[in-house]
């Protein structure tokens, strides 16, 4: 799935995720251009980071897949931006059934690379 | 015996100025704070000036890249459910706060409320509402319901100043600060609430200016040297203004007691209905003229106490000439108050102008001046009797009544004295 972005895309990309650090930002862009999946666990990471609080960003730094999603402390409202940021970043919808299974880091990290497969 | 209420503090994000000595000095100095606006000669709208907020960049309409003036800051969980009014009104409470020395235990206790008034966000509502048509409601934010609507300014301060007692909205259009006020008065007097904060707070943006031409009611002026200009015989409309403004009203034996600076006492209120028209006001401003008539029984005045009017007059052929007959009728023709309107210099605040110009209001009586009508020329003939406010007057008003009438004919007559 090669797909060529223009400028003005990768330009929007930069600006819609200029909150997240680059390396992000460049995951973003090539699962954009590539299709690849194993892009999927960086742009899920670093688009949680980007909306957590100091602390919480240690946590999710050194966590694992066992991790759960309390020790972040992701309260509802800012989960649903999370999953706006992750929609449009991988181009895929979650539905409101599907976030009430996730338990884990691991458990989203694992959704997010089925669905953004293909 | 009543209990009384004290004005004591003050907090001002307006087009005249961010703060309370900005704003004096705008008006000492008769410097206007409409323009031309650019986003309305960017998109082609049919009319150009307005009273915009200077040192606020809120043209992003992701909430975390809008720009506020140094010292103030918005945390991200609280502006992630704002509009420009509400971030607005959240700095003026701030400087209310500070101006009124109160410390945290007073803003957040169950004897302290908030009265908000602002009528919401047409261009937040317009840009989620088009989102969840064109792509669904799962990619429109999750907050962009709250931001949008009209309660938005209350649900917003009460939940980030941590307000615990009374809350509200108000939604009388033009009267609705004005509503605030009278409402926070008897709050107090009734001994339900010792401390309310009384805010009103717009945005000011292509979205909410445009429909207002629609109505034909926004003067075609370029020149913000001649329009708007209540009261002269060429007024042609006037100019909406955006922004926030908050009064700390206060019981009067608390605020002695901790001390406070008190800028003037409120002495009474009244409020009347035209029923008369949706959008323009009886032609003999028979409500207007009740509410002040009201108003002055309430607080036991005698006309000739009044010093002064901080009129409604916005600037429009109809309105202007509605309210002079109602003053007319209760103050007299010939020595009665002098009359003015600030909204020559500031515009039309909307929901925000009641709390705006009873805050200049209690400035006149503590600064000691009755600011201008500017871009007065010819005075219309029907205020010959009346005593119009052309140029600044160096002298103290003893009291002054500020009116506020908004659409549906909802009309408030404030007092304040010293």
């Amino acid at each position: 799935m090669a797909k060529t972005l223009t400028d003005e895309e990768i330009a929007a990309i930069r600006r819609n995720y200029k909150r997240c650090d680059e390396a992000t930002q460049e995951a973003i862009i090539r699962f954009r251009q590539t299709g690849d999946a194993t892009e999927v666990e960086a742009i899920g990471r670093g688009i949680i980071r980007r909306y957590l609080k100091p602390e919480a960003q240690v946590a999710l730094d050194g966590a694992s897949a066992e991790t759960p999603l309390t020790a972040l402390q992701v309260e509802s409202l800012t989960m649903l931006e999370i999953v706006l940021d992750l929609q449009d970043a991988l181009n895929i919808t979650i539905a409101d059934e599907e976030l009430r299974r996730f338990a884990t880091l691991g458990d989203v990290l694992a959704y997010l690379r089925t669905k953004a497969g293909g | 015996m009543a209990r009384r209420v004290a004005v004591t503090g003050l907090g001002l994000i307006t087009s005249i100025g961010n703060s309370k000595a900005e704003v004096l000095a705008s008006l000492r100095e008769n410097r206007t704070g409409i323009a031309p606006l650019a986003e309305l000669a960017e998109r082609g709208a049919p009319v150009s000036l307005a009273g915009a907020v200077k040192g606020f960049d809120t043209a992003e309409e992701r909430q975390e890249d809008w720009m506020l003036p140094e010292g103030y800051a918005i945390p991200r969980e609280l502006l992630r459910s704002m509009s420009p009014n509400a971030a607005y009104g959240y700095c003026a409470m701030g400087q209310a706060i500070v101006d009124a020395g109160l410390e945290a235990g007073e803003v957040s206790g169950p004897q302290t409320g908030l009265l908000a008034a602002s009528g919401g966000s047409m261009r937040y509502t317009y840009s989620y509402l088009r989102t969840m048509s064109e792509r669904g409601i799962h990619r429109v934010h999750p907050l962009g319901m709250p931001a949008a609507i009209a309660g938005t300014l209350n649900m917003n301060l009460v939940a980030g100043y941590k307000i615990k007692g009374v809350s509200l909205g108000i939604s009388t259009a033009c009267a609705s600060s004005a509503h605030g006020c009278g409402y926070g008065f008897d709050l107090i007097r009734h001994g339900r609430q010792d401390i309310v904060f009384v805010v009103g707070a717009e945005d000011c943006d292509y979205w909410s200016i445009v429909p207002f031409a629609g109505l034909r009611a926004i003067t075609p002026s370029k020149d913000p040297g001649v329009r708007p200009s209540p009261f002269d015989v060429g007024r042609d409309g006037f100019c909406v203004a955006g922004g926030a403004a908050v009064l700390v009203l206060e019981e009067m034996g608390r605020a002695e007691a901790r001390g406070a600076r008190v800028y003037a006492e409120m002495l009474g209120w009244g409020e009347a209905s035209d029923g008369y028209s949706v959008v323009a006001p009886e032609p003999d401003g028979d409500g207007i003229g009740r509410a002040m008539e009201q108003c002055l029984r309430s607080s036991g005045l005698e006309r000739r106490e009044v010093s002064y009017i901080n009129a409604h007059a916005t600037g429009t052929p109809v309105g202007d000439v509605a309210e002079l007959r109602a003053i007319q009728r209760v103050f007299g023709r010939g020595g009665g108050p002098a009359v003015g309107s600030t909204k020559a210099l500031t515009g039309h605040g909307l929901s925000l102008a009641g709390a705006l110009e009873a805050a200049l209001s209690v400035l006149a009586i503590r600064e000691g001046f009755i600011p201008a009508t500017t871009n007065l020329r010819e005075p219309d003939p029907a205020a010959e009797g009346t005593d119009l406010v052309r140029d600044v007057r160096w002298e103290a008003p003893r009291v002054v009544v500020s009116n506020s009438s908004g659409f549906g004919g909802s009309n408030v007559a404030l007092a304040f004295g010293r």
